[in-house]
């Protein structure tokens, strides 16, 4: 049973899984918009170029998205109940990609050693997601 | 990479509820009273959830309680679910009823343009749950 994070957005979908792979690199398994979906969707033209489903693999795992149309749900709200929390494999790893994210963002928590026995940071993205990064020594 | 949640205090009771669902035991699970002794936590938050580690399919659902002292309560959104792939139907209608119980199906299991049957709902502590079970070969 595979288990993923599925980010929900506004609109803006497609930007920040650009974001996201201008930091991690790599491609997206899969994109696709509500215009390749299936005929009959009440969907006006201008919403039809959001994406309907992104997948892009990151080190051993999946981070999923899409746009959710209003026509659909109500617009996704932003929260502070979750953030995505990722294993870089060195410390000098860890201080790239926590740089490069929280870069017109917010450092919540700086990268320090941490009583756990890791080196630990954790920030909101400019797009609002939260990350935790988490090297163990 | 995995989804960490953070709750006001019923962490414990929602994890509780995530395992009676899914089976299997906690990888690790930790309380503020068996932190270092001077973090800035009250009596009541002693024993609160500082970090659980729950294996959940191919990755781990991780937690924890935010004390009052650390930053403002954990606000619910809806800007993200846990999504899932279980291994068969019988496994996909018995835990998604289970999740959704007390909760409230957003979409209910169904056969989906994409080759899979699907379904959505949001648990009774407000984390919405998407289940995609392929139907391909």
């Amino acid at each position: 049973m595979s288990l993923t994070i599925y980010l929900h957005f506004n609109g803006n979908c497609r930007e920040v899984f650009e974001f996201y792979r201008s930091i991690f690199g790599g491609e997206f398994d899969m994109i696709s918009t509500f215009r390749e979906g299936p005929e009959g969707m009440p969907l006006p033209e201008d919403v039809l170029d959001q994406v309907m489903h992104v997948s892009y693999p990151i080190g051993s795992s999946v981070l999923m998205g899409s746009d959710v149309p209003e026509q659909f749900a109500p617009p996704p709200v932003q929260g502070s109940n979750f953030s995505i929390s990722y294993q870089p494999e060195s410390k000098e790893a860890a201080d790239e990609l926590f740089a490069k994210l929280s870069d017109g963002g917010t450092v919540t928590m700086p990268m320090e050693d941490q009583f756990w026995g890791a080196y630990f940071g954790s920030c909101i993205d400019k797009f609002g997601i939260s990350w935790q990064l988490n090297t163990e020594h | 990479m995995n989804i960490y949640l953070f709750f006001n205090g019923n962490c414990r009771e929602v994890f509780e509820f995530y395992r009676s669902v899914f089976g299997g035991d906690f990888a690790f699970v930790t309380t503020f009273r068996e932190g270092p002794g001077d973090m800035d936590v009250t009596e009541e938050e002693l024993d609160n959830i500082m970090h659980i580690s729950f294996p959940l399919g191919s990755g781990y659902l991780m937690g924890s309680d935010v004390p009052a002292s650390f930053r403002p309560p954990p606000v619910i959104g809806d800007n993200f679910s846990i999504s899932i792939e279980p291994t068969s139907v019988e496994d996909t209608e018995e835990q998604f009823a289970k999740l959704s119980d007390g909760g409230k199906v957003i979409t209910p299991l169904e056969k989906q343009f994409w080759g899979a049957y699907h379904g959505s709902c949001t648990d009774k502590f407000g984390i919405s749950w998407q289940f995609n079970y392929s139907l391909q070969e």
